[in-house]
């Protein structure tokens, strides 16, 4: 059963508010019209108390910017708890998105750009980790496919070791997992066989052969080439490619992100040096817990 | 039998995974196995009873000129007459009835036979024959019934147990020893 990973919404709010310390709030309920500077929030989500205190605070909207990239203003005036207006217009019509606005006038320390980022890399480092554990449990969770790879071939680029190679022993049968033995000139060896005399020391067939009993195993050299018998195969590896739209990390670990991202976030200039140690301290545990195969 | 069931029942029976032993190195020892089992199906001190040492034989054609067969090609055939049982083979020429009985050498044949039978025996690759006439330069075709190795692919499957049995034997005392298997859990 394949692991759920991290919420992206869940880290980027808990980081958020976790690192307010510049005053970010954030809100999950945003519309704003194309064209317009109206921004409104839904549920029960009342950000605003009055011009007087509203006005000139920068605000993010997720996705409200041109082409769908997030919008940067600063609040205008304020209509109601609920609604007010922002310049300059958006540039996309969005609703029930992401948003965030600085409590504090002028402290725009974490903004939700430098979250996300933050986010992202602390999602990097806990997957490198789980990749980089020989047997840890999550292994096959968030390993994947690579393509079809050549006996004598490289694997393709990854992160720690491979899990396991799939050989399909014949065309057209199934990928199952392969026997590796740890000779790479007995694989040569079986390779070669034929089945016809003078190359037929293996029996009767070649590796490929529907009913051979020579294709199944693999074995990698040191310059990450992989040799097997059979008709084809592929690896299952760790590959970290961020998306914008989801973390990759198991759900399990979601506070060893807010972890590590917070004793990143509390890094910068301005912050707390003692509660900076503090989640620091957390993320170096939580990092050693992971590679060490824990949960 | 096929050769990966051959593979799989030898490494099942000696409890080996292919991780420590893979079927091809089984299947390399299978002409060893085959020519272990065919000598102890026709030897004699191994008691296999007749019909089992039946299924290893089979009926040869060889021509004889000037009363020697060239034995050479069913000697090296993919399934090959074994020579070293040539005292049980049944020699039976077209001038009688009677098989002929086997020599122990050349210079046996120089010696006085029985009434009525010819007599037979083997020089390197060749069949050596005086008929019942006592003719030395005889020829005429022979039909010889021998014992051979079969192949593993036409090895009559009453056989199967005896070839894994001695499979077994070969492999475990050709590979290294192996510790025991962890149960797994």
């Amino acid at each position: 059963m394949a692991l759920v990973p991290i919420d992206i919404s869940v880290a980027r709010r808990t980081l958020a508010s976790l690192s307010n310390s510049a005053g970010w709030i954030s809100l999950q309920t945003a519309n704003i019209t194309t064209g317009t500077g109206t921004l409104t929030f839904g549920g029960d989500e009342a950000p605003f108390v009055s011009t007087a205190q509203n006005k000139g605070q920068p605000v993010v909207i997720r996705g409200a910017g041109a082409a769908g990239t997030d919008y940067y203003g600063l609040i205008s005036a304020v209509t109601n708890s609920t609604t007010a207006t922002v310049t300059p217009n958006a540039s996309t019509t969005v609703l029930g998105v992401e948003c965030a606005y600085a409590g504090k006038i002028n402290d725009d320390r974490h903004s939700i750009q430098e979250i996300d980022e933050i986010m992202f890399e602390s999602d990097e480092m806990i997957y490198n980790a789980i990749a980089e554990t020989p047997g840890h449990w999550a292994q096959a969770d968030i390993a994947v496919l690579s393509g079809s790879i050549s006996s004598g071939a490289a694997i393709p680029t990854h992160v720690g070791n491979i899990v396991d190679v799939l050989i399909q022993k014949v065309t057209a049968a199934a990928y199952l997992p392969g026997v590796r033995w740890r000779c790479i000139p007995d694989i040569n060896n079986w390779n070669a066989n034929t089945g016809t005399a003078p190359l037929n020391a293996f029996g009767t067939l070649g590796p490929s052969a529907a009913g051979s009993a020579l294709s199944g195993y693999w074995e990698t050299d040191s310059n990450n080439y992989l040799f097997y018998t059979g008709s084809d195969a592929k690896c299952r590896l760790f590959t970290y490619i961020r998306s914008a739209l989801a973390l990759q990390s198991p759900a399990i670990y979601t506070s060893k992100l807010i972890n590590i991202g917070m004793a990143r976030l509390q890094l910068k200039d301005g912050d707390d040096p003692q509660a900076a140690s503090v989640w620091g301290k957390f993320a170096e545990a939580d990092m050693m817990i992971i590679r060490a195969g824990g949960q | 039998m096929v050769e990966n069931t051959f593979a799989l029942l030898v490494l099942q029976r000696l409890k080996l995974k292919e991780e420590q032993l893979p079927k091809p190195i089984v299947i390399s020892y299978i002409p060893t196995v085959m020519q272990t089992l065919a000598n102890r199906v026709a030897d004699p001190r191994f008691g296999f009873p007749q019909y089992k040492q039946e299924l290893l034989r089979k009926t040869f054609t060889v021509a004889v000129v000037s009363g020697v067969g060239p034995l050479a090609t069913p000697m090296a055939a993919a399934e090959p007459m074994m020579a070293q049982f040539a005292r049980g083979w049944i020699v039976l020429g077209p001038d009688t009835r009677y098989p002929y009985t086997a020599k122990a050498d050349e210079s046996s044949l120089l010696c006085d036979q029985p009434a009525g039978l010819g007599i037979f025996t083997l020089r390197q690759t060749d069949l050596l024959v005086v008929n019942s006439l006592g003719s030395r330069v005889y020829t005429a075709s022979f039909s010889v019934r021998a014992p051979y190795v079969p192949l593993l692919a036409n090895l009559n499957s009453t056989l199967d147990d005896d070839a894994v049995n001695t499979g077994c034997e070969i492999v475990r005392n050709a590979v290294p020893q192996q510790p025991e298997m962890e149960p797994e859990g």
